[in-house]
Order: C-alpha cells, then structure tokens, then sequence
C-alpha cells in the first residue's frame, strides 16, 4: 500500500465537493482536508458534513463544526482524531472525527456545506489517502 | 521497535515551528511538544458592535513618555500602548503627556458598563505656555460625566450630564476646544456647560448626578475605552455627529469616519477580555496542507509559558485548570520524506517564543508494511538523526 494526496477533487462547485475512488483502486482515508470560504450571516446555522456512498447510498456520514465569525473561512480536517474547534477571528480552524475506512472503486467522499448563507462555498478540498490497487481475481 | 526523538531548531521570536521529514526516513509520528513563552497576554480588541478581533495593540511597556507635541500635519496614526492596565479591576490610565496649542479636540470612545466603584482621569493633557491642563473624566457608575479645563487664568467648566445609562453600549465623548471656547458632546449632542469661570482647587472631579457635588479623587477609570483620538483642531459638530453616526455601521466605519477627519493621533484600545494563542498542529506534503488540528480549548487569558503536546491518542484532548498544559490529540501518521509537521499560531505576538520543541517518532512501521516502502530505513544499519530538513 502507497499514500498519495489528491488535491483535484471529482467535483467542486458551489457547496459540494466530491472525490470518487477510481477504477482499481482502494482508497483508506487518512485525512480530508478543506476550506470553506463563508459568506456573512451563516452563523450558528452554518455546518460541514462528509458522507460516504457507494455510489447510491450513503455508507457513512460525518459532521464538522463551524468556527470564526463571518464572513471568513473556516478549514476543516476530518481524521481519526477528536472534534476540535479554534479561531482567530473571521478564520477558523475545526477538525472533525471520521472512521478511517477501506473505500473500493466507485466510492464516493462528498463534502456539502449545511445551513449554508449566500456567498459560502468551498475553496479547495484535499484528500490524503493509503491506497492499493484492487488485484481482484 | 526504536523511538527518535528530535530536538527542533527553536525558532526566532513571533515564529512557528516545524520539522520537515528528511530524506531516507519514514517518521510515524507518537507526539510533539513544545512551550510557548508569551511576551504578554494578547487582548482582544472588540469593535462596536461586539465582535472580537485582534489587534495589534498589546500592552508590553510604558507610553512614550517624551512630549513630541502634536503631530505636523496632522493624519499620523500613533500605535500607543498603554501602560499599567489592570484587566481584573479595569483600566488606570495614565497622563498621555500630550502637549497641545491652539485649538483641539479630544474625542473618546467608550461601552459604559455596569456600576463600579471607582472613578477618575482618562487623560490630562498639558500645554506648557500657557499653563493648560485638560482632565477628563467618566464616572460609569453614576450616569454622567463631565470636562474640566484648567487654564492659567483659572477657569473651569462644569458640564452636567444625566441619562448616560450603565447600558453596554458605545458612547462617544467629543471635547472640543475651538476659539477659546470649550464645548462637550456626547452621542453627538451639544452639552452647554453649565458653569464658567472658577478658581481651580483640585484637579479631582466634581460628581454630579445621584451625588451632586460629591468630590472624588482619581485613581483610575474603569470603563470599556475603544479608542481615543486627538485631532490638531476644533472639530465641528457636524464633524462629531459623523463619528456619532458611523458607530452604528461598526468599528471599521467608525474608524474610517475618524480617520477621514485627520487626527493627530488615534488609538484604538483593546478591551478586557484576554485571549491566548491558538496554535494548529499541520500537517502537509510540503505543497499542500493535510491536517490542521486546532488546540479544540479556549485560549488562556493569562500570561504562559503554555505547554503543548500532541499525541495520536484519541483521549489526549485536555487542559489544566490553569491553563499552562493542553494536550491535543492528533490521527495517527505515517510522514514520508518532504512531509511537514509543524504549528501555525495566527496570533502569535512579536514577543512571543516557541521553545523546548521536540518530536518524536518511531521505525516500527514497517512490521506493519507488507510490500516496505524504499525510504523505510533498514534495521541495523546506523542510524543518524539529522537536524530538521537536513
């Protein structure tokens, strides 16, 4: 097994990011890593969430809080690691527990922006990832 | 299995710290530590409208103290820190020393909150010829306040104020000194003085209110101070309700608004509050960030050192009831050569340094590793630890 970060997710627009394991690969996640650009008056609403599909249903689904005042960024990290929050003011930094897991071809890591306000949306998303190609008889 | 530890290059004053794994080595990192020595505490600056910021206004020594006299010109903006702030009891500020002529004005900007006790000067401005002294004080505690000018014919106004509510608000303060004549605004009314001309006794305040014609002496002030501003020159009332008026659109609109009128020297004053730093553990391929693990505790208000370690340990995440030793959990992670490791503290202070920095790392992955990666170190071999990027 390799390690590798993927920084060219699948989709990117607006409040959503995707990656999708490709084709003979297994990915397990080490960390997802991404920034969330925040309009004015999302919060408290404001939220972050991954969910794991195989491509139709969801598998796994893990939140993330929101940190900063806004408008501002907030980056988030989701690993096996504890929720945290900090910020320094319009900037936050959040990390977020999430199971590492075995994720086969086709799987899909979609991040969305909940309780979003005009003017958020995602800036960038960041996959650091062990993986090994699928040797399938 | 053999655990490294290496002891991380303390970086210079204001700086982070990182370690970059260097090449023939594979790091699986089991914690970082390291203190961080502050230079004071960092205080918060609060717009009007009660959102936190930081500042760079902190208080680490004594107000300049040479009397430069006012600035040519006028515009220049000067980064004063005050001296002999208490955050617990509130604020004593003392005489900035500035020396005036001609015509001035002074203009404070304050949140009045609930009573306390005490009372007393916010700055006493002194002209050398004629003799001229301007005390200016707020009582918070008893709605009102009030402006004695002391000049070397001794005259002396009263203002008395009344509806000046313990409420948590912003209110502004314009004394303006324009043709020989002294006029006070407050929330950008006109108060008429309500006395002229009498010999000056003290240069204590006279209580008005709930306790008319009480004297005090002044020690200090308690109050909320967000920003106090000299201008060379006799502020027009338009001029003052226009600071007034740009109080409601925040602290940058306020600040614009009196930046835009020229003054002689500004300061925007941190508030009570404290705040510590917040480092981020981070975490990168050398080119992109990923992992960012905040410190997930409220930052100290009081003076450090603070003592940091980051495990891989899920129940890691504490603080101690004084705040000196957090502990942070961190995911598990394998750093291959390039990889980063290191904090980022947005709010670290000039005066600020990282030290007793020291990562340690462990070789036993490749027991782990079916298929070892060619930059696993073999077993056996000698091992020599480098410095950080080295």
């Amino acid at each position: 097994m390799s390690t590798k970060v993927v920084t060219q997710p699948d989709v990117l627009s607006g409040v959503g990011f995707a990656f999708v394991v490709p084709a003979g690969e297994i990915w397990s996640l080490r960390s997802i890593n991404a920034l969330a650009k925040r309009g004015a008056g999302g919060t408290p609403g404001r939220a972050y969430r991954v969910d794991i599909t195989d491509g139709t249903t969801v598998v796994g689904a893990f939140g993330a809080a929101d940190a900063g005042t806004d408008p501002g960024t907030c980056e988030i990290t989701w690993s096996q690691c504890p929720a945290g929050v900090g910020a320094t003011g319009a900037n936050g930094v959040v990390s977020a527990p999430m199971l590492v897991t075995r994720l086969p071809t086709g799987y899909n890591i979609i991040g969305v922006i909940t309780g979003a306000v005009a003017g958020d949306a995602w800036d960038h998303a960041t996959c650091w990832v062990d993986f090994a190609t699928d040797a399938a008889p | 299995m053999t655990r490294y530890v290496v002891n991380g290059t303390v970086p210079p004053a204001g700086a982070d710290f990182g370690f970059v794994v260097p090449g023939n080595y594979l790091w699986d990192v089991v914690g970082v530590t390291a203190q961080l020595n502050t230079a004071q505490p960092l205080v918060h600056a609060r717009d009007i409208s009660g959102h936190v910021k930081t500042g760079t206004y902190y208080f680490n020594g004594g107000f300049p103290t040479a009397h430069a006299g006012l600035i040519a010109g006028g515009g220049a903006i000067q980064t004063g820190n005050l001296a002999a702030l208490s955050f617990t009891g509130g604020y004593t500020f003392p005489d900035l020393g500035y020396d005036v002529t001609g015509d001035f004005s002074v203009e404070f900007t304050m949140t009045v909150p609930n009573p306390n006790p005490n009372s007393g000067s916010i700055i006493t401005w002194t002209n050398t010829a004629p003799s001229r002294r301007i005390t200016f004080g707020i009582r918070t505690d008893f709605d009102f306040g009030f402006l004695r000018e002391q000049i070397a014919s001794d005259e002396i106004y009263h203002w008395t104020l009344a509806g000046i509510v313990d409420d948590n608000l912003p209110h502004t303060y314009d004394f303006v000194y324009a043709a020989s004549v002294a006029s006070l605004y407050v929330d950008g009314v006109l108060i008429p003085p309500a006395s002229a001309t009498a010999p000056i006794v003290m240069t204590s305040f006279t209580r008005v209110g709930t306790a008319l014609g009480r004297v005090v002496p002044s020690p200090g002030q308690n109050c909320i101070a967000e920003a106090i501003s000299i201008f060379a020159f006799g502020l027009t009332g338009g001029q003052v309700a226009a600071h007034v008026a740009a109080l409601a659109g925040g602290w940058v609109t306020y600040m614009t608004a009196v930046l835009a009128d020229l003054p002689a020297a500004f300061w925007p004053l941190d508030d009570g509050g404290g705040g510590g730093r917040e480092p981020s553990l981070v975490v990168s391929d050398g080119t992109t960030e990923l992992v960012a693990i905040p410190p997930g505790f409220p930052a100290v208000a009081t003076p450090g050192p603070y003592q940091y370690s980051w495990q891989p340990d899920l129940n890691a995440d504490t603080q101690s009831s004084d705040g000196t030793l957090t502990t942070v959990a961190i995911p598990r992670m394998l750093l291959k050569p390039g990889h980063t490791i290191g904090v980022r503290t947005p709010d670290i202070q000039p005066g600020d340094r990282w030290s007793k920095v020291v990562l340690w790392w462990d070789d036993n992955f490749q027991n782990a590793m079916s298929n070892p990666d060619p930059f696993i170190y073999a077993p056996g071999a000698l091992l020599v630890i480098t410095p950080p990027g080295g």
